[in-house]
């Protein structure tokens, strides 16, 4: 008998060109949902106030995110299914982060992207159901001004589409959980 | 034969680097919101190394596509995958240096698109090890067809 080394290629035909159509399905598929991904993954979420995050976010989502720096920014009481809580002059909902020390945010890059700040361009101003001495103001690492409520910086959800929605309402993320407040300016943990 | 066959592990191969490509940007763009978490471990330290980890692996499948290299894709996404979904449903605390990395939302900065990827990445990588089983070698000394 005469050896040779030799290789187990399969045969043409055999398991591993059978096998070939599932893998270029896999691939298809795995592209086509990374694409998806890439388009839908962060709908829901709204633009940033202050530049944190910025990819695939601030396309969608709220429509305005705040005062902006152009205006004042207005905080006013509302009533929801959670009770009377802070929104902003259009209805939207406010959120503190109990991460936050006391006119100290501790909500940077990603975590502005999801969570925007309440920017005011000015000190802002006191809507119906709100005490004026509880409203004041932060400057930010970016130098924008952030709007605070009992000390408390104030911020969006991404999450929330429009007036009336409390998404974030309970939201544990970036370390710490998100809530509303009432017009005390205490947690609404409702 | 030879030209096809390579066609598709080169395309697994980069789909596969793709989605731990995707995985390591995510976890390093939001590393710094994370650093607060945790003291001697902190979760913005562990996205890092889950980063580089994923690029590292995606570069040993780009470039030796060995079975090694497949079972540590396939580790890595699993990996990722798992502690993503039992850190959104689950608060399971600080488990030893961990930190506790409970966040019961998908609404963070490709979050969504990363569990996704990770996803992709188990699913290729497994196709890749399959490929593995079938790919040529040398063996031992065989008999030559039609000498006996």
């Amino acid at each position: 008998m005469r050896l040779r080394y030799g290789t187990n290629r399969p045969p043409p035909g055999g398991r591993g060109s059978r096998r070939r159509p599932l893998v270029a399905f896999a691939v298809l598929l795995t592209v086509g949902v990374l694409a998806a991904g890439c388009g839908n993954g962060n709908s829901g979420t709204g633009g940033s106030g202050s530049g944190g995050g910025g990819y695939g976010y601030g396309s969608s989502g709220p429509a305005s995110t705040s005062g902006g720096q152009s205006g004042a920014a207005t905080v006013a009481a509302a009533t929801s299914k959670l009770g009377t809580i802070l929104v902003d002059g259009s209805g939207r909902t406010l959120y503190l982060f109990e991460k936050d020390q006391p006119n100290q945010s501790a909500c940077t890059g990603a975590c502005v992207a999801a969570w925007p700040v309440d920017q005011s361009g000015g000190a802002p101003k006191a809507g119906g159901g709100v005490r004026a001495s509880l409203l004041g103001s932060i400057q930010r690492g970016d130098g924008t001004t952030q709007v605070t409520y009992n000390h408390h910086p104030l911020y969006y959800y991404a999450g929330d589409s429009q007036a009336g929605q409390e998404n974030g309402q309970g939201i544990n993320a970036f370390g710490a959980a998100w809530y509303v407040l009432t017009p005390t300016g205490t947690v609404d943990s409702g | 034969m030879a030209e096809t066959d390579r066609v598709s592990p080169w395309a697994l191969r980069v789909a596969t680097a793709a989605a731990l490509g995707v995985d390591a940007v995510v976890h390093w763009r939001n590393a710094p919101a994370y650093d607060a978490i945790g003291t001697t471990l902190t979760q913005g330290a562990l996205f890092r190394a889950e980063a580089a980890v994923a690029v590292v692996v995606g570069l040993l499948v780009l470039i030796r596509p060995r079975r090694s290299s497949w079972l540590a894709a396939l580790l890595v996404g699993a990996s990722a995958l798992a502690a993503v979904v039992l850190y959104r449903y689950v608060d399971v605390g600080s488990l030893g240096p961990l930190p506790d990395m409970y966040e019961n939302t998908w609404q963070v900065p490709g979050k969504l698109l990363s569990a996704w990827a990770e996803g992709a990445a188990v699913v290729l990588a497994g196709l890749g090890l399959l490929t593995r089983r079938g790919s040529p070698r040398m063996d031992p000394l065989v008999a030559v067809d039609g000498d006996r």
